[in-house]
């Protein structure tokens, strides 16, 4: 009867170190049995060979230890779909690309000199109040240089390879016909927008089905659109003739 | 093999009212799963259709579900409206390229009506970016003036000319009528397959005029003001329901989103359009898993049914597998007849579920797009639809195993005498 609480002390200690090692939804499974498996012995054991008072303290601590395990174990991983948090961004992939399309990443898309930022350069935030008009100057100011986020023109008709997350304008028949490439996951709802050089207006060549793809591979021809409003900032567009699923 | 199949075809002829009743059992499970998933795939497209090239949709500050179904679908009701104000403001914003203004809240013959300017008909779009196309007529130019719907003006049958009285509310109760303020059909859309069919269109300022001796949802008692009276007020609106708007460049869209949503004025809400109706399927998408498991256990339970009489029937026919066996056929010939008589009934079941459905649709579609605006297209069965038809066939196949089976069984054990 003690070996009990000792496994279970090893159990947890597994739980915290294993997932590492192990791919997750085995481990789950694995553990989940091995769980149920003792659980069972225990409780057999309890109930046919222990006194009365022992048994019901047994079970009180037995009880307080399986539920700790029980909250250790991750569920976050719910059938194949895979869930993006806010402000996400895609990993760079591990194998380079064969075609001739050049893997690009959305650094590459702002122009290497622009800092939006230099605004809170001057300032020392940790100083600041957060209601100081200095401030609510800083960020008016970077927001204005958001809007007016220049392009990188050297990349007009450079064929690239870029993975991003799909916003989609014109969405018919479940299939897509237009839509917008984001660098990060939940640009489209709450967090703020990302700036004019880090959104791609696509065109893909055949329209896409939707079945809830958001991660995707684009490879097209980008190009580099003037601004024709009084708001400034330019665009990217890219005719792609090839878009693919992301995989992680 | 031929023979067998004559045979079985004719044996079970002979049976024919109870395997009638298990094929129409099986028809009408396959007409449910395939109705269901057509009915589901075509709700959805008809969503989709409804609106296009609209980059946001502006409105007072509620769900972006319900904006969209209640500006676009006409579905429910907004809380508030938006000031005027804020769509001037908007209409003047250097990133939008053009804006549709509209106001609802009326209603004719259970038909929604909506005041709007006439934007609406140059920059409106639905399906693959179509605008808006007149059958007769042209749109409103005066006060008093209104463009129906394909679908209202044929369920109405009002013509080009034609005099009308709208209502207060959206229901279709008699009193809270405009009566002292009639208005003229000036033309008439061409049919969409949206909610535009359904639509009475007026002017913006209409909505204002027929409302100006009202308070509160009713006349003011004592108070009325002629038709002709009104136009010399000011009839700008202050209060809309939502705007429609369109963008120089439609990647700007979020940043205008949440220019929209901080403006410090008014309280409003930009939504995109397709995000909002993905949005909407989500939520349904339980529901719809729920009814494809429904239809599903639906079928199992009509090939159970088929396996039950095929079963039943088994211990009667030992005598005519019996005379079979004594004039040549093997016990594995026996099997296969069982098979083909079970497989044969879950083949016609099925074609004649697929026949059921072509019917259905023939003769539902005009009272569906009618009554609900859905539109059920005539179509061939597509991939998915023809995989749920062989997965029905197989079950049914795997099914008439069963008595194939005890047949070759029973056929062995009794010889060539069974014993009664």
């Amino acid at each position: 009867m003690i070996r009990f609480p000792l496994l279970y002390r090893l159990l947890q200690y597994l739980l915290q170190h294993l997932p590492q090692y192990l791919p997750q939804h085995l481990l789950q499974r694995l553990l989940r049995r091995l769980l149920r498996h003792l659980l069972h012995h225990l409780i057999h054991h309890l109930i046919h060979h222990t006194k009365l008072t022992r048994l019901m303290l047994l079970i009180l601590c037995g009880g307080l230890i399986h539920v700790h395990p029980g909250v250790l174990i991750n569920e976050s991983i719910a059938g194949g779909r895979v869930e993006y948090r806010v402000g996400e961004r895609l990993a760079p992939t591990k194998k380079p690309s064969t075609s001739a399309f050049k893997d690009t990443a959305w650094d590459d898309l702002m122009p290497k000199d622009w800092n939006p930022g230099k605004a809170f350069n001057a300032l020392n935030l940790s100083a600041l109040d957060d209601a100081d008009p200095r401030a609510a100057k800083a960020l008016s100011q970077l927001q204005t240089a958001l809007d007016n986020a220049p392009v990188v023109s050297a990349l007009n008709g450079a064929r690239i390879r870029i993975p991003g997350f799909l916003v989609p304008l014109e969405n018919q028949r479940g299939e897509i016909t237009e839509f917008l490439l984001v660098p990060y996951f939940g640009a489209c709802v709450h967090t703020p927008p990302p700036p004019a050089n880090q959104i791609i207006h696509v065109f893909p060549n055949k329209p896409i089905k939707n079945d809830m793809m958001e991660a995707v591979w684009v490879s097209g021809i980008l190009e580099t659109t003037r601004s024709n409003t009084g708001l400034g900032a330019a665009g990217y567009r890219l005719k792609a003739e090839l878009v693919a699923p992301y995989q992680r | 093999m031929k023979h067998l199949i004559q045979l079985a075809s004719r044996s079970a002829w002979n049976r024919r009212l109870t395997l009638g009743l298990t094929l129409a059992a099986i028809a009408f499970s396959t007409l449910l799963l395939l109705g269901v998933e057509r009915l589901r795939q075509d709700a959805r497209e008809n969503f989709a259709l409804s609106v296009s090239g609209t980059d946001l949709i502006i409105g007072a500050r509620t769900s972006s579900v319900q904006l969209l179904l209640h500006a676009i679908f006409h579905i429910g009701a907004t809380t508030t409206n938006m000031r005027w104000s804020s769509y001037q403001e908007l209409s003047t914003h250097p990133l939008v390229a053009w804006t549709i203004p509209i106001t609802l809240g009326d209603s004719f013959h259970g038909y929604p009506v909506l005041g709007t300017t006439s934007a609406y008909f140059e920059h409106f779009q639905y399906g693959h970016k179509q605008a808006l196309q007149f059958n007769t007529g042209a749109p409103f130019k005066q006060l008093f003036e209104v463009v129906l719907g394909a679908q209202a003006a044929a369920q109405l049958q009002l013509r080009v000319g034609a005099q009308i009285t709208l209502q207060h509310g959206s229901g279709d109760l008699a009193h809270a009528e405009h009566a002292d303020k009639p208005f003229t059909v000036t033309g008439i859309l061409a049919p969409t397959g949206t909610p535009v069919d359904r639509t009475i269109h007026i002017p913006i300022e209409a909505i204002e005029a027929i409302h100006l001796d009202w308070q509160g949802g009713a006349p003011i008692p004592g108070v009325s003001i002629s038709p002709e009276h009104v136009r010399k007020f000011d009839l700008t609106p202050k209060t809309i329901t939502a705007i429609l708007v369109g963008l120089k460049q439609r990647a700007a869209v979020f940043r205008m989103q949440r220019w929209v949503n901080t403006y410090p004025a008014d309280a409003l809400i930009g939504i995109m359009p397709a995000l909002a109706l993905d949005e909407l399927w989500q939520v349904v998408s339980v529901v719809e898993r729920l009814l494809l498991a429904v239809s599903t256990m639906v079928v199992i339970v009509g090939l159970i049914g088929l396996l039950a009489v095929i079963l039943a029937s088994l211990n009667e026919r030992r005598r005519e597998l019996a005379i079979l066996r004594s004039v040549g056929a093997s016990p594995r010939d026996l099997f296969i007849l069982l098979t083909l008589e079970g497989l044969g009934i879950t083949v016609v079941g099925a074609l004649s579920g697929v026949a059921l459905l072509t019917l259905l649709t023939i003769s539902l579609s005009p009272w569906l797009q009618s009554h609900y605006g859905l539109v059920i297209t005539l179509r061939w069965l597509n991939m998915n639809e023809i995989a749920l038809v062989i997965g029905i066939i197989s079950i049914g196949l795997l099914a008439s195993i069963i008595p194939g089976y005890r047949a070759y069984r029973m056929s062995l054990a009794d010889g060539l005498t069974p014993r009664l």
